[in-house]
């Protein structure tokens, strides 16, 4: 039985941000088509919120369990930073990003359809499991958006989507504040994590593979801001730290699947 | 004589104060290759960790020295404040754990990266050395900006004080921490529980064990192909009627038991050990709905080999066959009885913990190759008495990190 519903919320949701992408880069040349980026961008979030919701019915579960659905709400949240950002700074690249991004990990969950079909073993049936990946995605999706707006300053500075009345200096204090935020939820995903732990295995902390790298993406933000803090002049050395940074993030998500530690990782999904 | 005051006076100037980060790099890998050597000679520090109470007097005599350092040293303080020093010991701190995120932690080990100590990490000299000293300098920022305490500066104090206890804490009392398993059997109370090594407990109360409970998930069903590569894999409802697609096929169900047994010839229902999940299926082709035929597919137990269906379908070779079930929920039944005659009812599962005495009473495991007729509970009894402090710190960094990301901070010193 082909899910046709499935099918459709994935291609228009695809075909939506597609458009989207090229309307918001239309704009910088034509004004005009930003109300239109917009738009498809507000229907590929429907689109998605649509399967979002298909699955919460199909699978009677929140589909907040498996890594193909972490990957469904980071594609969801991660364009809704960028409306964010576009409505609330006057900046409309980081939109195009974020799309951008949505689109890869879609494509990822498209070709990976057994990414939805996990039998979830009695330690992941928690009151903690909900909020401990929301916040995560939520920091994910936040660091992710402050990463591009320092790479994107980085490489191309004064070359591609150029805006003109934003400098260095309050661009990086937009990026401060949204990587701050970004690491509050983080801190919360790591507690709600180590109170879970107690409650399931007796232990809040027993470095399993998955465990140590969310601690080091959270000791690697943390240097950030000391970075920030000791050496306030030094932009471009935070913009190229962000991206090493959201190399570790990744690895923390997914790469860890493929390290030699992963046999000993509870974290199998 | 000239040749050897040259160098000495080299010497000198560099480890001139205040220190820069060559110096704070050579420091950290002399202390790790310090640290090396202890672990080759010491065996690891697992065996040397403190319990209380000489845990609480090594942290009051650490803590004290540093309140001399930061009132009658100024210079040692400096160093300790610095950004090289925090830079360096930070960044060699990530490293250390960066370490114990790639390389197996299994103190197990016979090789040569156990006996430097890199299969655990976090228990090896070298990274206890880099904490001290990192937990050290956060000790001495904390007391600085105590000093000129004002309500900006309270998201700083209760996200650096909140990691300092953690950290602290939580390293010097897991040597105090108790962690025993319990072997339970249905009908039987037992009195003594057992650490890692085996060494036997006894216990202020029992537990008897009136039940133990497992419910499974239906199988999944997986379409493998001849050479035994899993193709597809799908859940199944465990109802009849249901229809699943596998790759290019789709199976329908026209008859589902969880408790069957094969008996004469035929599958009968029944509620005995071992019994198993059994379903008699057809397989169609997706694309013109031509039946390739249909059969019995069922999971194994100890009583009954797994019988799976296969698939001959124009010189594809194909297995189409349940898993094992997984579990779902484990429970255990339980009276808790205690000398002065209490007996106290409850039920411990995953998630669901049990206090008692000083104790939380965890469900761990039951026999696995028994699955859902497993007589044994295996529960876990865990006593840690640093808990609650660090859970001070826990709620500390929740707090402070709530402050950083909606009270924004003006950056530079």
């Amino acid at each position: 039985m082909v899910d046709y519903l499935l099918l459709t919320a994935f291609g228009m949701f695809l075909f939506s941000f597609g458009l989207g992408i090229f309307s918001v880069m239309i704009n910088h040349k034509l004004k005009g088509f930003e109300r239109m980026g917009d738009l498809f961008n507000l229907l590929g979030m429907f689109a998605l919120l649509v399967l979002i919701l298909h699955l919460w019915i199909t699978h009677q579960r929140p589909p907040l369990q498996t890594l193909g659905e972490t990957r469904l709400w980071y594609c969801l949240l991660l364009p809704m930073c960028g409306m964010v950002i576009n409505v609330k700074l006057k900046l409309s690249w980081p939109l195009w990003y974020c799309q951008s991004l949505a689109l890869l990990f879609l494509t990822i969950d498209f070709f990976n359809p057994a990414a939805f079909e996990t039998l979830l073993p009695p330690a992941l049936l928690s009151i903690y499991f909900i909020p401990h990946v929301v916040v995560y995605i939520i920091a994910y999706a936040l660091l992710t958006v402050a990463t591009f707006m320092g790479a994107k300053n980085f490489f191309w500075k004064n070359k591609m989507f150029h805006q003109p009345g934003l400098n260095d200096d309050s661009l990086i204090k937009s990026i401060d504040q949204i990587i701050a935020m970004g690491y509050a939820f983080l801190t919360m995903g790591l507690l709600f994590g180590a109170l879970w732990a107690k409650e399931a295995w007796g232990h809040y902390w027993t470095w399993d593979p998955k465990e140590t790298w969310a601690f080091i993406t959270w000791m690697i933000y943390l240097i950030y801001f000391h970075l920030r803090y000791f050496y306030l002049k030094k932009i471009r050395l935070a913009q190229f730290y962000l991206l090493g940074a959201l190399i570790m993030l990744f690895i923390c998500w997914f790469g860890v699947n493929y390290l030699p530690t992963a046999g000993q990782s509870i974290h199998t999904y | 004589m000239n040749d050897a005051n040259g160098p000495k006076k080299e010497l000198s100037s560099f480890w001139n104060y205040p220190f820069g980060y060559e110096q704070n790099l050579l420091i950290l890998i002399s202390l790790w290759f310090v640290g090396i050597q202890l672990e080759y000679l010491t065996g690891g520090l697992e065996k040397n960790i403190l319990q209380f109470p000489d845990n609480l007097y090594f942290l009051i005599i650490w803590h004290v020295s540093l309140l001399i350092i930061n009132f009658k040293f100024p210079q040692i303080l400096k160093t300790f404040l610095a950004k090289e020093f925090i830079f360096t010991f930070l960044g060699g701190w990530v490293f250390l754990i960066i370490i114990s995120g790639i390389v197996p932690q299994d103190h197990g080990q016979k090789n040569l990266l156990n006996q430097f100590g890199l299969t655990h990490i976090v228990v090896s000299w070298p990274y206890l050395f880099t904490l001290v000293l990192l937990a050290s300098s956060l000790f001495l920022t904390i007391i600085k900006r105590f000093a000129r305490f004002s309500l900006r500066e309270s998201v700083f104090l209760l996200n650096h004080t909140g990691l300092w206890i953690i950290l602290v804490v939580a390293t010097f009392g897991s040597g105090d921490q108790v962690s025993w398993k319990m072997n339970l059997y249905e009908g039987k109370a037992t009195w003594e529980a057992y650490d890692k090594n085996s060494k036997i407990y006894p216990l202020p109360f029992a537990i008897y064990l009136s039940d133990f409970i497992l419910q499974e998930y239906p199988p999944e069903l997986a379409l493998i192909s001849a050479s035994g590569k899993l193709l597809s894999k799908k859940k199944t409802s465990g109802m009849k009627q249901q229809r699943i697609s596998l790759k290019n096929y789709e199976v329908f169900f026209d008859e589902v038991i969880n408790d069957g047994v094969f008996f004469n010839n035929e599958w009968k229902r029944g509620k005995h050990p071992g019994n198993v999940w059994h379903a008699h299926i057809q397989v169609y082709d997706k694309k013109n709905q031509q039946l390739l035929g249909s059969g019995d597919i069922a999971t194994g137990s100890f009583l009954q080999a797994e019988q799976i269906f296969l698939l001959d379908n124009n010189d594809h070779k194909m297995i189409i066959k349940y898993l094992s079930p997984r579990p779902q929920k484990f429970t255990s039944m339980v009276k808790v009885f205690t000398p002065s005659q209490t007996e106290l009812k409850t039920s411990i599962e995953v998630n669901k913990p049990f206090g008692f005495d000083r104790y939380q009473i965890y469900q761990h495991s039951y026999d696995q190759k028994l699955g859902k007729w497993s007589q044994l509970s295996v529960l876990e009894l865990v006593y840690d008495p640093w808990i609650k402090i660090v859970y001070g710190g826990v709620f500390f960094l929740l707090i402070g990190a709530l402050g950083l990301a909606f009270f924004p901070k003006k950056w530079g010193g």
